[in-house]
C-alpha cells in the first residue's frame, strides 16, 4: 500500500515536471513570437518617430518591436539575409531592385517628406536643383556626402547622375561615412553644401550655421515604405510583420505620423495625405 | 716719369679688375653649388615623400577591406568607413598639393600625377564594391577579394 502511494506521488511529481516544462516552452515561444524584428532608416529613429509610434503599437497589439536603425542600404541587406521581419526604409530604386529579386512579400508606401539642399549661403544664378548642383561642381564648392549607401546617399547619387557628374574623387566632394546628423555637423564646420532629409534638418538646424539653399522640388521627394521580408533560409514572422504594416496604414498609425512634431514642425507626411 | 706713372696706374687697374672678376667668379660658383645642393636635396625629399605616399596608398587599399570584414555592426561600419574616407581625403589633398609645386622635376611630377589618377580609379572601384555588397547577398569576403587585388596592383607598379 505504502509502495503504491509512493509510486503515485513519484508519477505525480514527474507529470508536474513535464507539464511545467511544456508550459514554459510554450510560454517562451509565445514571447519570442510576439517580438517583431524591424530594421529602419536612421532618419525615422533619429527624429524620434519610432519612439512616438512603437509604444502605441505594442500597447494595442501586445507585439513588442525590436528595432535596428541603420542606413537604408544596410537595412535592405539585413532583409536579404533574413535577419529581420520587416523594413521601414527609403531609397526607391534600391527597394525596386530588392522586390524584383524576391526578398519582399509585400511593400506598402507609408509616408513621405522632402530632401533639402542646405549650405552656407544662397547659390547665385541657380534656377533649379540641377543648376544648383552644377554651380557647386563648376565652382568646386565643398559638398558633403554621407557616402554610406544610405537612402540619402543613394538619392544624392541619383541627383548627380541626372546632371551627368560623378563627383567621387574630386577634392571638393567630401564623404564622411557617418550618419546624417554627424555629416551635417561636418558640413557646418567647413561651411559646405549638403543634401539632407527634412526630419534630421529640423531636429539639428538650431545648432548649425547653415540654411536651406533649395527645396520644394519634385526631384527631392523622399518616400518611405514598409517591406515584409521574404526569406527561403530564415524563418520570418510574416503574420506579425503584416500586422505591423496594416497598423501603420490604419487610421491610428497614419494619425500618429501626422501628429508627430519635431520642434513644432512636421517631419513626415502620412500616405493618406497623398503626394501633391 | 709720366709714362712710368701711367704704366703703374694701368697695372693697378688691371690687377684690380682681375681680382674683382676672380672674386665674382668664385662667388658665382659657390652660389650655384649651394642652389644645386638645395635643388638636389629638395628633389630627394620630394621623391621620398612620393614613395611614402605610394606606400600609404597601398595600405589604404588594404584598409578598405576592414569596412566590410570588421564593420558588421552599425557603429563599426561607421568607424571604419569614416576612418577610410578621412585617410583617403588626406592622401588626395597631399598629392594634389605636391603636384602644384612648380619646382618639381619631371619624373617626380609624372609619379605624382600617376598616383593621383590611381587614387581616383580605386576610389570609384571601392564605392562600387560597397554598393554591390549592400545590393546583393555577396559576403564581405567575396566583395573584398573581388575589388582589391593588391598583388596585381603591386606587380604593375614594380613592372613600371
Amino acid at each position: 500500500m505504502l509502495q503504491l502511494r509512493v509510486q503515485i506521488v513519484v508519477i505525480c511529481i514527474q507529470l508536474r515536471i513535464v507539464f511545467t516544462t511544456l508550459l514554459s516552452i510554450l510560454f517562451s515561444f509565445q514571447i519570442a513570437a510576439a517580438t517583431l524584428k524591424l530594421s529602419t532608416a536612421t532618419s525615422i529613429a533619429n527624429t524620434g518617430l519610432l519612439s512616438h509610434i512603437l509604444p502605441k503599437f505594442t500597447q494595442q497589439t501586445g507585439i513588442k518591436v525590436d528595432y535596428t536603425a541603420v542606413g537604408s542600404g544596410a537595412a535592405l541587406k539585413m532583409g536579404r539575409q533574413g535577419k529581420v521581419d520587416v523594413l521601414l526604409v527609403h531609397a526607391p530604386t534600391a527597394k525596386d531592385k530588392y522586390m524584383q529579386e524576391g526578398y519582399g512579400n509585400r511593400r506598402e508606401f507609408i509616408m513621405f517628406n522632402y530632401f533639402v539642399l542646405v549650405g552656407p549661403k544662397e547659390l547665385i544664378n541657380s534656377k533649379d536643383l540641377s543648376s544648383s548642383l552644377q554651380l557647386i561642381a563648376k565652382n568646386e564648392l565643398l559638398f558633403f556626402s554621407r557616402g554610406d549607401n544610405s537612402g540619402t546617399h543613394k538619392k544624392e547619387q541619383v541627383l548627380w547622375e541626372s546632371i551627368k557628374k560623378d563627383p567621387v574623387g574630386e577634392l571638393w566632394y567630401i564623404e564622411t561615412g557617418l550618419g546624417m546628423a554627424a555629416t551635417l555637423k561636418a558640413a557646418d564646420a567647413e561651411q559646405g553644401y549638403i543634401l539632407t532629409d527634412r526630419g534630421t534638418w529640423i531636429s539639428t538646424k538650431d545648432q548649425l550655421n547653415l540654411k536651406i539653399v533649395y527645396e520644394n522640388d519634385s526631384q527631392l521627394l523622399n518616400p518611405y515604405s514598409a517591406i515584409v521580408v521574404r526569406s527561403l533560409k530564415q524563418k520570418i514572422q510574416t503574420e506579425l510583420a503584416n500586422k505591423f504594416v496594416n497598423w501603420l496604414l490604419s487610421d491610428q498609425g497614419q494619425n500618429l505620423i501626422a501628429t508627430f512634431r519635431v520642434k513644432q514642425q512636421i517631419p513626415f507626411i502620412p500616405k493618406r495625405d497623398q503626394l501633391p | 716719369m709720366r709714362i712710368r706713372n701711367e704704366i703703374i696706374m694701368i697695372l693697378i687697374l688691371f690687377f684690380g679688375v682681375i681680382t674683382i672678376s676672380y672674386y665674382l667668379f668664385i662667388k658665382n660658383i659657390e652660389s650655384n653649388a649651394t642652389s644645386l645642393v638645395s635643388l638636389y636635396s629638395s628633389n630627394n625629399e620630394k621623391l621620398l615623400k612620393t614613395i611614402n605616399l605610394s606606400t600609404y596608398y597601398q595600405a589604404q587599399l588594404t584598409s578598405w577591406k576592414n569596412i566590410l570584414l570588421i564593420g558588421h555592426t552599425t557603429s563599426n561600419y561607421q568607424l571604419y568607413l569614416s576612418r577610410f574616407y578621412n585617410n583617403e581625403r588626406l592622401l588626395r589633398t597631399t598629392v594634389h598639393e605636391l603636384i602644384k609645386d612648380e619646382n618639381n622635376s619631371e619624373p617626380i611630377n609624372k609619379l605624382l600625377i600617376e598616383l593621383e589618377k590611381n587614387i581616383k580609379i580605386s576610389a570609384k572601384k571601392q564605392r562600387k564594391g560597397l554598393r554591390e555588397f549592400y545590393e546583393t547577398t555577396s559576403t564581405a569576403t567575396d566583395i573584398a577579394e573581388q575589388f582589391t587585388n593588391n598583388e596585381a596592383v603591386l606587380t604593375k607598379i614594380i613592372e613600371k
